[in-house]
């Protein structure tokens, strides 16, 4: 009988370490503790026999009984432990508080980002600068036609005394282009030079959807060695390439900018069809994307620079313009929205 | 510019042109063109508008573009034995006039024109007027060099003065109004009246008609400036103002003036003065050097000094000297626009084919640095995002209607001498007034979004400007707006974002209440020295409701020029403390309406270099508290560098503050 307890010990410890859960803790507990269980059937198989065994065997046996009952305590103790966590992932959770970027403000980090990447640092500048700043400085005189290629936004300005003269005053606008940091840019920070300028510039122009009166331009302007029409092609390049992460072209045309000679217009090729031309590039194959040229000496002459000893190039390019073509946006007056609904698209 | 492509087979010598191949070229080589049913339109840029705005200049350029050859009209004239100045005097008073020159035919027989002649003008955007108005602009079309065609027997005295108008002249112009000439502005007259307003329009008086005999025809180079203002002045722009404004080439006005007698005589017939009148010297020529290695480096072509001379032929100039580092060149006189080297540069550049440079990147390599400013924006921008706010970038102008509400409010903010700045020509009311405030716009935009959320924060970073006194201020500022069910909640977050930037970016600032209008309740931030950084506070509900928007509305507006004066952006370390810290809450009952950072600066105070930071935990009201009484808790935390603090140490600090707070401010504590 003896031996017959060390069997069932046995079988406990073996059977004990193969239970994963609580469906077999009670099968364990129904062959161990049940009314027809191990441990009773055996009880009932000592039942005859002597005072003596009874003494000794019982002792035993109450041990045994111990043993499994502090095992099924242990085993039921873990397995409520184990009960998991109830959870339905296919609820929607709850949205933290997240804020979005305006689709401009990503769009202008971007292109400072691919400039930073060329060598390119970026400045501010004011939106309201003075006549000379905008004009003047940049070979576009007074009374002359080319001031014509601009509409200009003028301030309503407040008068300055009686006696000044109409011509005295310094007159100021809204800036008709980021050039107008140029000769500004160049006294502050001297050559060499690699700079984009950045910004917003106003039109006095009707508004449709590709032309709005004030939109985001990007000047570049580089006085340095080297700095050519070669080099401001492979720029341009480069940036387009980045911007639109594709393998596209840049064509040169000549153009006409007074502060520039020579002046050039960029065209890309258009980011659609690859040059097979569609509706975007108008079956040209290619799209209109900035001015350019090579800062022209009186620029330079008026910035305190040398013309002889010194040279590089500008350009003045239309961010919004690019930024409708990456997304497919049609209106360039949604660049303004305030619309959440717009502006959570972006990232 | 249009232009038939039937008209300019007449200047060139090549038998048949595909222009579909020679529009591609003009565009990489030259301008804008195109190219539609018979008809070539260029865009014609003002630097090139003097020579290239008319049959003759444009197929010479055809020709060093496509090498298509290029002839100019032979002019026939047969002059009378009559001496044109037994008949007319031009006298010149004005040096705004730079040449004038004149013929007279008599005894001319005008007509209505003939079919090619009427075809020809009206493609070319005129009226078909008379046989002999309508050869004026056929000649103006071919050389560019406007014309006027005067009747000879309407002006009196036989003489013609060139002179500047007199205040308060008028005359009565072809289009049968009555002009106020400008002061200044140059006029052709006769000894008692304007007969024309020079380069812009003729006079009614002296126009050809049908019955005209005589006539005194005009060519002339007038000031471009004194030409563009006083068209602008008069509001009259003409074709021959167009290109007077762009600058008339004296050799086409000659070629132009007996070009167009001898078509008159052709056509119309008539005797031709012997003689013409000639005011005005010629223009000295201005000899430009070109360098080859200039050529070179500004185009980052290869190019040959041989093939920089072809092409510096092509565009008609004369090389006078050749060395062998550069070229002396004298520019064409039909090229006004060639007077540096750079011009030549591009011509070289433009004729040798802008599409075979290839793009070079020859830096040696520069820093890219980031304008502080923007540096700013982005620290002030990314952490306003992060804390749930939709950026905008709105238009940097307002409505005028707007900006009248906003008037008090500017001048409660910067100062009683400010005005709004105002466009002098705005496209629309709705866009008049430059912003002097960021948060209207947003106000605005959050009305857009209103049906979406309750729960709205919006900001914007952005250029602000107002006019203090007379001067202008432009300045970046940041603001944001935020909107939630109640009003507490919106104040709490809108103060605990001003703080958490203020934080981030390092700098102290102190609060204090202020008035201002439109807001029911605000307050200003100043920095140590008493900058102005900017404020806060709850929108008036008439102001947000008149935005449309039911829920209030809390603002914050950051002028980050004042900012960025005393920001750094260096960020210095500091070690994780090594001592462990003691931590005690600390409670007070005081008045309802005393402002907590006056028990805040006390405990700040009276804390000790010990004392590492102060956080408000907990304000309570209600329950055993009070009524008009509040319950404030603090968490103090106290750390030294060198040791562990014993609790008996941080006791007395406290009871020192306690003693303080009880005398002072007759807190009780809890
Ligand atoms: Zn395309």
């Amino acid at each position: 009988m003896r031996d017959q307890l060390e069997g069932i010990l046995r079988e406990l410890y073996e059977v004990r370490d193969r239970i994963k859960n609580a469906d077999e803790l009670e099968t364990f507990r129904v062959k161990f503790l049940g009314r027809k269980g191990i441990l009773r059937e055996f009880a009932q198989s000592f039942k005859d026999a002597t005072e003596e065994e009874k003494r000794t065997i019982g002792n035993h046996f109450n041990k045994v009984k111990q043993e499994v009952e502090d095992t099924l305590a242990d085993l039921t103790e873990k397995f409520k432990k184990r009960e998991r966590v109830r959870f339905d992932f296919t609820y929607p959770g709850k949205t933290p508080l997240v804020g979005y970027r305006h689709l401009m403000s990503l769009e202008l980090e971007r292109v400072k980002d691919i400039f930073a990447s060329l060598g390119f640092s970026s400045y501010g500048g004011y939106e309201i600068v003075t006549e000379y700043e905008n004009f003047d400085s940049l070979n576009i005189p007074k009374n002359h036609p080319a001031r014509d290629m601009w509409d200009t936004l003028w301030i309503d300005q407040k008068e300055k005394g009686e006696d000044q003269t109409e011509t005295e005053k310094t007159k100021y606008l809204f800036r008709t282009h980021t050039s107008a940091y140029q000769v500004k840019l160049l006294k502050e920070q001297g050559v060499p030079l690699r700079a984009i300028i950045p910004g917003k510039v106003f039109r006095h122009e009707a508004t449709d959807r590709t032309h709005d009166f004030e939109f985001h331009q990007i000047e570049g302007l580089v006085i340095d060695e080297g700095a050519n029409i070669a080099e401001l092609k492979y720029v341009l390049e480069s940036f387009y390439r980045a911007y639109f992460g594709k393998d596209l072209k840049i064509r040169l045309r000549p153009g006409y900018f007074p502060f520039v000679e020579p002046g050039l217009e960029v065209d890309l090729g258009c980011i659609f069809c690859k040059g097979k031309g569609c509706l975007t590039c108008k079956k040209t194959g290619f799209i209109e994307v900035a001015g350019a040229g090579m800062v022209h000496p009186s620029v330079l002459q008026e910035s305190g620079i040398d013309p002889d000893s010194h040279y590089g190039y500008a350009f003045g390019l239309g961010l919004g313009r690019a930024v409708m073509l990456k997304y497919g946006i049609s209106d360039i007056r949604l660049l303004h929205s305030a619309d959440f609904r717009f502006i959570e698209q972006f990232r | 510019m249009i232009f038939r492509t039937e008209d300019i087979k007449n200047y060139i010598t090549a038998k048949s042109i595909n222009w579909d191949k020679t529009v591609e070229q003009l565009n990489a080589k030259l301008f804008e063109t195109t190219y539609n049913n018979n008809m070539l339109e260029v865009d014609v840029l003002p630097n090139r508008y003097s020579d290239l705005s008319s049959l003759v200049g444009f197929s010479r350029e055809l020709h060093a573009v496509c090498g298509c050859g290029f002839k100019e009209p032979k002019i026939k004239l047969k002059e009378s034995r009559k001496l044109l100045e037994n008949f007319m005097s031009v006298s010149v008073k004005t040096p705004l006039c730079k040449q004038y020159f004149g013929r007279m035919v008599f005894g001319v027989k005008n007509k209505q024109s003939p079919k090619w002649l009427a075809e020809f003008v009206r493609a070319y955007g005129f009226n078909s007027v008379n046989l002999i108005v309508d050869l004026s602009n056929f000649v103006m079309i071919e050389y560019g060099a406007p014309l006027h065609v005067f009747d000879a027997d309407t002006i009196p005295g036989k003489k013609i003065i060139v002179r500047e108008a007199e205040s308060d002249e008028s005359f009565r112009s072809l289009s049968d109004k009555n002009i106020l000439v400008s002061k200044g502005a140059v006029v052709i007259a006769d000894e008692t009246e304007v007969l024309a307003l020079a380069g812009i329009q003729g006079g009614w008086k002296s126009q050809t008609t049908l019955k005209t005999k005589n006539i005194f025809i005009e060519a002339a180079v007038f000031d471009p400036t004194s030409i563009y203002r006083t068209s602008r002045a008069v509001k009259l722009q003409t074709d021959s103002s167009y290109r007077f404004e762009r600058k008339v080439v004296r050799e086409n006005a000659i070629f132009a003036l007996d070009r167009l007698t001898a078509l008159i005589q052709e056509h119309a017939g008539g005797e031709i003065a012997r003689g013409k009148v000639e005011h005005g010297k010629e223009q000295l020529k201005k000899l430009v050097t070109v360098l080859f290695e200039k050529v070179r480096s500004y185009s980052g072509i290869n190019i040959s000094a041989q093939e920089i001379e072809n092409l510096i032929l092509k565009t008609g100039s004369t090389i006078i000297k050749k060395t062998k580092i550069a070229l002396t060149v004298v520019p064409p006189a039909f090229r006004l626009d060639l007077a540096i080297p750079e011009d030549f540069i591009e011509e070289v550049v433009r004729l040798y084919g802008l599409s075979h440079i290839t793009s070079v990147f020859s830096s040696k390599g520069m820093i890219a640095r980031e304008d502080e400013m923007f540096a700013l924006q982005d620290i002030v921008r990314s952490l306003l995002v992060q804390s749930g706010c939709f950026e905008f970038v709105g238009y940097s102008f307002i409505a005028d209607t707007e900006e009248k509400i906003l008037q008090k409010t500017i001048q409660d903010l910067y100062g009683k001498d400010t005005e709004a700045i105002y466009a002098l020509n705005p496209m629309s009311q709705l866009h008049s007034v430059y912003r002097s405030l960021l948060f209207p716009t947003l106000v605005k935009n959050l009305k857009e979004n209103a049906v979406l959320a309750k729960d709205l924060r919006v900001c914007e970073i952005g250029n602000i400007g107002v006019y203090k006194g007379n001067n202008i201020i432009e300045a970046s500022h940041a603001a944001y707006a935020i909107s939630m069910p109640r009003v507490q909640d919106a104040l709490l977050e809108g103060k605990g974002l001003a703080r958490l930037l203020f934080e981030r970016l390092g700098i102290s600032v102190h609060i204090k209440n202020s008035d201002i209008a439109g807001f029911e309740i605000a307050a200003k931030m100043y920095g140590e020295e008493n900058q102005d950084f900017g404020y806060i506070g709850l929108l008036e509900k008439e102001l947000s409701s008149s935005y449309d928007i039911d829920q209030r509305v809390v603002v914050a507006e950051f002028d980050l020029n004042e900012i960025l004066k005393v920001f750094t952006f260096d960020v210095v370390f500091q070690a994780i403390p090594e001592f462990p810290a003691i931590v005690r809450d600390v409670s007070y009952v005081v008045q309802e309406t005393m402002p907590v950072n006056y028990i805040e600066q006390e405990l700040r105070h009276g804390g000790t270099e010990l004392l590492e930071r102060v956080e408000l935990v907990d304000v309570y009201q209600g329950g055993e508290i009070e009524k008009d009484k509040k319950s404030i808790t603090f968490r103090l935390v106290f750390r030294a560098k060198d040791r562990s603090l014993k609790d008996t140490e941080i006791n007395s600090i406290l009871q020192g503050i306690n003693k303080e707070l009880i005398s002072r401010y007759n807190v009780v504590l809890r």
